[in-house]
């Protein structure tokens, strides 16, 4: 199990601390936050040793609850009757995406806290970029480096959107002519129905082109020299193609 | 019998009940420590004035059931004594200052090391708030029994009362002459106290219900929270 956590944001690292202090002791903590922002692999990181156990699995937590003084739940949000559980002189950490009853979770637990998104944390979107990086240049074994487009990483859905994105930041660097050819050919195959197919579909090549063009020659005069076309036609295919 | 020459001074020093001999002017001529401490919290006239009000006709000692609270001080009884007209005695008798059958199941409880929950505690406080805080707690405090979740519970909802305060003060001390009898043993009394320029009392009924079952007496003050909790080791 990989049990690397990467942060470099101060609130992060003040729950760390908060947990590092309590780590001795047996009380109840919780941490809340949206999904994918790292609160599991933060706790694994944190308690290498301590059984993980899913909320989804009711009957599996409470008979472990039983058994053990020391366990952590993931799922929080999906257990039922949490006001039943009895985490007296336990040491539980819960991790939840969400907080569906403020007064049941503030009478639960002694320490609640939140994982900010990384919206509130860019020095660890940062962090993961560097990370996640080095994880796809070995997974898809690519060499040397490849330029990231800033503006195209997503953190919407925190880092699974984040990852996400760079993994198609990477793909878009390392495909080769034939991979395009091969990608289009298959997006082709498949779409094709026969109606009007050529007009439909050329703008899959005629608008990257343009677009692109436009970016690095700068003024569409310049544009439809490079490319050896006519200006009003170049025009013309700008303003069919709905480009800005 | 033989008469024994012995000095009683301390044992009174020793006792957990306040004693203070007043001259037949009101002034103070002996008080032993827990009564010093009393006086920083009642004026001594006052209770000059108790002794003279409930003093024997003649002289003597009389023993009379009185309710009185200084701060966190309770008292249930007082025995005024004198033997001439020049000095009179004191006693006052603390309340029982918690429910004894709460303590069962204190031995069960696990040791605490209560400076590592209160700095947890504040290390929670200072992810939400960015107050001005000053600590002073006594580091060489041993482990004792304490329910951990229930008590950081108290201390996260006593802290939070103080989340608007420009300038927090709080401090973690063993008290000094104050006992509280459990199952017939004097236990020393931890006291957690926090001073600012205000707080919010929204969460006072919960603070005391949290502390009722903890073991713990609370004080809760405009200013001022004081949690007091017994030191079984």
């Amino acid at each position: 199990m990989d049990n690397q956590f990467f942060t470099r944001s101060q609130k992060v690292q003040n729950i760390i601390k908060g947990f590092n202090l309590t780590r001795s002791l047996f009380v109840s903590s919780i941490l809340t936050g949206n999904a994918y922002t790292g609160k599991k692999s933060l706790i694994r990181y944190l308690f290498p040793t301590i059984t993980f156990a899913d909320g989804r699995d009711q009957k599996n937590i409470e008979q472990l609850l039983e058994n053990q003084n020391e366990l952590v739940i993931f799922n929080f949000e999906k257990l039922s009757n949490v006001e039943n559980l009895d985490f007296s002189n336990k040491r539980i950490i819960a991790i939840s995406n969400y907080i569906s009853n403020e007064r049941t979770i503030d009478s639960l637990f002694a320490f609640i806290y939140h994982m900010p998104s990384l919206r509130e944390r860019p020095e660890d979107v940062v962090a993961l970029t560097e990370h996640f990086n080095r994880e796809i240049k070995s997974k898809l074994m690519i060499e040397g480096d490849f330029t990231i487009d800033l503006e195209a990483l997503d953190i919407s859905a925190e880092t699974h959107s984040l990852r996400r994105s760079l993994y198609r930041e990477a793909f878009i660097y390392s495909c080769s002519d034939q991979d395009i050819k091969s990608i289009l050919h298959r997006y082709l195959y498949e779409h094709m129905e026969g109606d009007s197919d050529y007009k439909t579909y050329l703008p899959l090549y005629e608008k990257p082109l343009i677009e692109a063009g436009l970016e690095k020659f700068g003024s569409q005069l310049k544009l439809s020299e490079m490319l050896g076309i006519n200006r009003n036609t170049l025009r013309k295919k700008i303003h069919e193609l709905g480009i800005n | 019998m033989n008469s024994v020459s012995t000095d009683f001074q301390f044992f009174v020093e020793c006792d957990s009940s306040p004693f203070i001999l007043f001259r037949n002017t009101g002034k103070i001529l002996y008080l032993n420590s827990v009564a010093e401490i009393l006086l920083g919290y009642v004026n001594q006239q006052e209770l000059y004035d108790i002794a003279i009000s409930y003093a024997p006709k003649d002289f003597g000692y009389k023993t009379t059931r009185l309710e009185l609270q200084y701060d966190t001080f309770s008292f249930y009884a007082i025995t005024v004594a004198y033997e001439n007209e020049e000095q009179i005695g004191l006693k006052l008798y603390h309340r029982p200052r918690l429910d004894l059958e709460n303590y069962q199941e204190m031995d069960k409880l696990p040791l605490t090391d209560i400076n590592i929950l209160l700095e947890a505690n504040i290390a929670l406080f200072k992810l939400h708030n960015g107050n001005n805080m000053e600590l002073l707690a006594d580091q060489d405090l041993p482990p004792c029994r304490i329910d951990q979740n229930q008590f950081s519970k108290l201390m996260r909802k006593t802290l939070h009362s103080f989340r608007a305060s420009d300038s927090i003060r709080i401090s973690l001390t063993l008290m000094v002459g104050e006992y509280v009898l459990i199952r017939n043993k004097p236990e020393r009394i931890i006291q957690f106290m926090i001073t600012a320029n205000g707080r919010y009392t929204d969460n006072d009924k919960e603070i005391k219900s949290i502390a009722e079952h903890t073991n713990t007496t609370c004080l809760l003050k405009e200013h001022t929270v004081r949690l007091q909790v017994p030191f079984v080791q």
